[in-house]
């Protein structure tokens, strides 16, 4: 019955707004003109339309932008948990990087584009920069924060046991930070495909003749294709879809059989 | 008074050499003197409570033994080695169970023995020759959060066990547990002593389940932390769940109770 409900209701309420879609549409087609009505609320089945003639096009670009997400994503998270450990060494070292990592993470990053611009050049390199900074800072973050709230117990436990500072680390400090560091991961991994069609609006460039998601939109707007536009939104939606799903994946297996985090969400 | 069988001795100079020793041992931290001027010694194969006011320092004293805190003054030696030194002797038993969640019961237990680098072959072995012995050979693959309190408890002490310690140090094992589990465990704890023949200190508000397991009950006073009794406890060395019921034991429990009261 639940699940019955589960398929049923999302299912229903997509074919009603797609109803309202089609009727305002169809009402402001009634009023301005075909013509109009298409460059403003384009229907549904011409969004479809426009996906399926610019395929080639937004396939290219998918996969620039997506190639750009997963590297400064990648990027962000690896050099996020290395410079934690660094942080959650010794308290003298965090006090004198944290300040400033706030300072880098306070400054918002469309600021800086035309800087990475001037620097690493535009395109790929910049692109992947900018992720890399919207990314990296929720990683620091949390895992600093995992790695320092060790309990108090459990470190005494390895105490006892003669552990080495590899052994804590390896054995105790990086599992409990895990779900901390997951969190920061998947903070990280939602504004991935965000950061990299940001990225593509400041600093995209059309090498080869496409450009990634964001500079598609730059195009598109330009030339008033705005079925072209919503097909965009579409596809930059699924790649979201696409590296939420993976993050979440990836935080169910590595702690579905010990955290509350995953059991909780199991029970349902 | 002087009919009662408990003597209430002070500190007893001990013919045997001492397993722990501990002479004119004082912690503060900061202003705040937690223990003073503790004068204590242990025989290998003691069984000494500590019972006291909360916040008397029980716990402090526990780690001092341990090594995990220094004496601000004094000296505390086992085997004649300073603590840090004779961790490889010691194991502790912490008040919740402090088990890894992400490592099932199996590997919870191996955890000692992996940290001292021997084979996995070997570990596992031991592991579960422990875990036989605390009754949970059928519990091997559970996580601790599919585990009841008492058996949590139970995974925690055979994990002390695993490296066959000659001193075992625990802070309220069994506080948290109802009475029924607690004096199962209580029995499990000294069957597996007469097995092993360590010595052991355990950290307790229950004077019932001092006077069960312990021959000798240290009754620290409050702020600061003096010994402010050594009660040795005057009953066979073979015990079990019927020693619960005989009049000999409820009198002790009795003295024991008069002399935390008298403590505060
Ligand atoms: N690391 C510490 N720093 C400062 N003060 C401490 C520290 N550890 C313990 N204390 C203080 O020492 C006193 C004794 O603490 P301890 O934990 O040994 O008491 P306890 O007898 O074990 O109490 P309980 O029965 O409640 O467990 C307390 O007043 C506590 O505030
Ligand atoms: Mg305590």
């Amino acid at each position: 019955m639940n699940k019955l409900k589960a398929i049923f209701l999302p299912f229903f309420s997509g074919v009603l707004l797609l109803g309202i879609w089609y009727s305002v549409a169809f009402v402001y087609a009634k009023n301005e003109g075909y013509e109009v009505q298409r460059i403003v609320i384009p229907f549904p089945h011409q969004i479809v339309a426009a996906l399926w003639d610019e395929r080639a096009i937004l396939w290219i670009a998918t996969r620039q932008t997506a190639l750009a997400a997963l590297v400064g994503f990648i990027a962000a998270v690896t050099f996020g948990y290395v410079l934690s450990m660094l942080l959650a060494s010794a308290v003298w070292v965090k006090r004198s990087l944290y300040p400033w990592i706030l300072v880098l993470q306070m400054t918002p990053v469309v600021v800086l584009a035309p800087i990475f611009v001037l620097w690493i050049g535009q395109g790929l390199p910049s692109i992947t920069a900018i992720t890399f900074m919207i990314g990296f800072f929720p990683v620091v973050a949390n895992t600093t924060m995992g790695l320092i709230s060790t309990d108090r117990n459990l470190i005494e436990l390895f105490e006892m046991s003669n552990a080495s500072k590899i052994q804590e680390i390896a054995y105790l400090r990086v599992p409990y930070a895990m779900p901390y560091f997951l969190t920061g991961m998947k903070i990280a991994g939602t504004l991935a495909p965000i950061g990299a069609i940001a990225g593509d609006l400041f600093a995209g460039s059309s090498q080869g003749g496409v450009g990634g998601i964001g500079f598609m939109v730059i195009l598109y707007n330009s030339q008033v294709k705005v079925p072209e536009l919503f097909a965009t939104a579409f596809v930059a939606c699924f790649l979201g879809f696409i590296f939420v799903g993976c993050v979440n994946w990836l935080h169910w297996i590595l702690l579905k059989n010990w955290h509350e985090s995953v059991r909780a969400t199991d029970i349902e | 008074m002087a009919q009662i069988t408990p003597s209430c001795v002070l500190i007893s100079p001990d013919p045997d050499t001492p397993l722990v020793k501990i002479e004119n041992a004082s912690k503060r931290f900061g202003d705040t003197t937690v223990l003073d001027r503790i004068n204590f010694s242990a025989k290998k194969g003691d069984f000494v409570s500590l019972v006291g006011p909360s916040g008397c320092g029980k716990s402090t004293f526990l780690k001092l033994i341990a090594g995990l805190h220094l004496a601000s003054e004094g000296s505390v030696t086992i085997d004649g080695v300073d603590p840090k030194n004779a961790r490889e002797e010691m194991a502790f038993i912490f008040q919740d169970a402090n088990l890894l969640p992400w490592r099932r019961v199996l590997s919870n237990v191996e955890l000692p023995s992996q940290l001292r680098g021997e084979s996995k072959s070997k570990r596992k072995e031991t592991a579960r020759k422990v875990l036989e012995l605390v009754g949970l050979s059928h519990a091997l693959r559970h996580f601790p959060w599919q585990l009841s309190g008492g058996m949590k408890m139970r995974v925690s002490i055979a994990r002390a066990l695993t490296l066959s310690p000659k001193l075992l140090l625990l802070d309220e094992p069994f506080g948290a547990l109802d009475e029924m589990t607690r004096d199962r465990l209580n029995e499990d704890l000294l069957r597996i002593k007469a097995r092993d023949g360590w010595t052991a200190f355990f950290v307790t508000h229950s004077a019932a389940e001092a006077v069960f397991l312990s021959n000798q009950i240290i009754v620290l006073s409050a702020k600061p932390g003096r010994i402010a009794e050594v009660i040795n406890v005057k009953l066979p060395t073979f015990r079990d769940a019927d020693l619960r019921e005989t009049p000999e034991y409820l009198r002790q429990v009795a003295i024991v109770s008069r002399s935390i009261r008298n403590a505060h």
